[in-house]
């Protein structure tokens, strides 16, 4: 099992301003999701940007982070790229993140795509995992037939094509039914086990929370002093 | 009828490199590429000014020069308008008409207006079809281009500018370079515009400033004819080699009928009004994009 641990990490958008996250320290184990709760605009996204190391070029960040045993340094206020690059991230609108026109398979080719496509042809094939079968999901479908569930699914599997050991969610079953909500989860369930991945979702739904959290639930809450708290229920 | 067939297959040759450009651009990137004209242009006079400079040069040293002439004009005009989308974050229907006005002063400073190109040897010459003494070249280079834009749209760099036009914030999820892959397609679409100015230039011995005017719209009329029947494929040759061929057909056929050309502007017009509003009354939730192709 591997774990992600923040210590002391404290966090400001400038200088001039106050911390919004002071001495925060928060222990993350791979295997497992872990649901993110607070109001909107109480620092969710930050959070996730802070680990996704796209924090803005004037903020100040401090702290240590260990990942596998292994120490990151903050570099220009960013958490090292080593770690980050390893931090995919599941955006609210998955259609941003999929080409509808084409098929699962020419999209989990193209996800694999290095920064710079060459001229050399497209990878020839992709082995499908078992996992997606599972799920209803077949090479060759267009993504225009999938539904809303199996989408979340595509996106989250074409994130992994890469090298991952960390997958942020915003909101992934915010415009999902009650039926797709579940294939979700119990998709992202199976695959934190499997590849022994941390999982991170932000949610609102109060309901997913409670079915699935297992005391693995951070709500993040705003004090008095506009200065953000961190609390990992236990 | 054997003559009319010639023609129709001479002005598709002359213009195929053209409409391929314009298909990679518009077609695929959904981008309102108006900078083709000028590439178009641009890549005639490139190649008309060199020609000069390569007459005592063998044939196979010559060719391939000038051909990289018109294709490195035309690279210039997609470098420019694509990088002022990209680095200066200017709309590219902006960068693209900035671009046009830019060329159209470099041009009349390094040429004029007018260039002749009749003292020189041709370089599309060749005796096997007397009438059309240009065919055979020209059917080379329609081979060749299509050749290469067959391997190009199996390539990552080809599937993504297909990409670019369905999602273009795609790449940034997968952290691939999305402005590389905008002037990587801007560039060859310009590039192959360049050429087609060239071919259309030597084959009436010369190149004009206003040479490109029409050309826009031309490619338009031309990638909505190719787009018939083929069913919204991505990524197919086949609708600039069928668009390309049937808009010189109809070209022809007017003129057999005794259609004053001076008016092909309008039909040209009216063909895309047609289509369009025919393609919407028989789907209602077909999706038009931006210049209908």
């Amino acid at each position: 099992m591997k774990k992600l641990i923040i210590n002391d990490m404290s966090f400001k958008f400038n200088k001039q301003e106050n911390y919004f996250f002071q001495d925060i320290s928060i222990e993350f184990s791979s295997g497992a999701i872990y649901f993110v709760q607070g109001k909107n605009g109480v620092g969710k996204s930050t959070l996730f940007s802070i680990l996704q190391g796209t924090t803005p070029a004037h903020a100040l960040l401090t702290g240590t982070i260990l990942f596998d045993t292994m120490p990151y340094i903050i570099k220009n206020n960013c958490i090292d790229t080593k770690l980050s690059n390893q931090v995919k991230t599941i955006v609210q609108d998955v259609s941003t993140m999929i080409v509808s026109t084409m098929s699962v398979e020419d999209n989990l080719k193209l996800a694999q795509l290095p920064t710079y496509p060459r001229l050399i042809p497209l990878a020839g094939t992709v082995t499908l995992p078992a996992i997606m079968h599972d799920f209803g999901i077949k090479q060759t479908m267009l993504v225009q037939q999938l539904s809303g569930g199996q989408k979340q699914i595509l996106a989250i599997m074409m994130a992994l094509q890469k090298p991952t050991q960390i997958l942020l969610l915003d909101e992934p079953t915010a415009a999902l039914d009650e039926k797709n909500t579940h294939m979700v989860v119990q998709f992202l369930t199976t695959l934190a086990k499997e590849l022994d991945l941390i999982i991170i979702i932000i949610t609102h739904d109060k309901e997913l929370t409670a079915t699935y959290a297992q005391n693995r639930t951070i709500a993040i809450k705003k004090e008095a002093n506009e200065t953000r708290k961190i609390e990992l229920s236990s | 009828m054997v003559e009319t067939l010639l023609i129709i297959i001479e002005q598709a040759l002359l213009h195929f490199p053209l409409i391929l450009g314009a298909y990679i651009s518009i077609s695929l990137m959904k981008t309102p590429d108006l900078g083709l004209d000028s590439a178009y242009v641009f890549g005639a006079f490139c190649a008309g000014l060199l020609l000069p400079y390569t007459q005592n040069m063998p044939f196979i040293i010559s060719f391939p020069l000038i051909i990289a002439a018109s294709l490195l004009g035309g690279a210039c005009v997609g470098t420019v308008s694509s990088m002022l989308t990209q680095k200066a974050r200017i709309p590219h229907l902006l960068s693209s008409l900035t671009t046009i006005g830019i060329f159209h002063g470099v041009i009349q400073f390094i040429a004029g207006v007018y260039l002749s190109l009749s003292g020189y040897t041709n370089m599309l010459e060749c005796d096997i079809i007397p009438l059309h003494p240009d065919l055979p070249i020209l059917t080379i280079i329609f081979i060749l281009c299509t050749l290469t834009a067959i391997y190009f749209f199996k390539t990552e760099l080809g599937y993504c500018l297909a990409v670019f036009g369905v999602n273009p914030y795609f790449f940034s999820h997968y952290k691939i370079a999305t402005s590389y892959v905008f002037i990587s397609g801007i560039i060859s679409a310009n590039a192959l515009a360049g050429l087609s100015g060239y071919l259309f230039a030597q084959s009436n011995g010369f190149a004009d400033i206003n040479m490109g005017f029409g050309k826009l719209l031309l490619c338009v009329t031309t990638l909505i004819l190719g787009k018939i029947g083929q069913n919204n494929k991505p990524l197919s040759i086949l609708i600039p080699i069928f668009g390309t061929f049937s808009y010189f057909t109809l070209q022809q056929l007017l003129l057999k009928v005794g259609f004053d050309l001076r008016y092909f502007t309008m039909v040209q017009a009216l063909v895309i009004v047609i289509i369009l509003i025919t393609q919407i009354r028989r789907n209602a939730n077909l999706h038009i994009d931006h210049l209908g192709v």
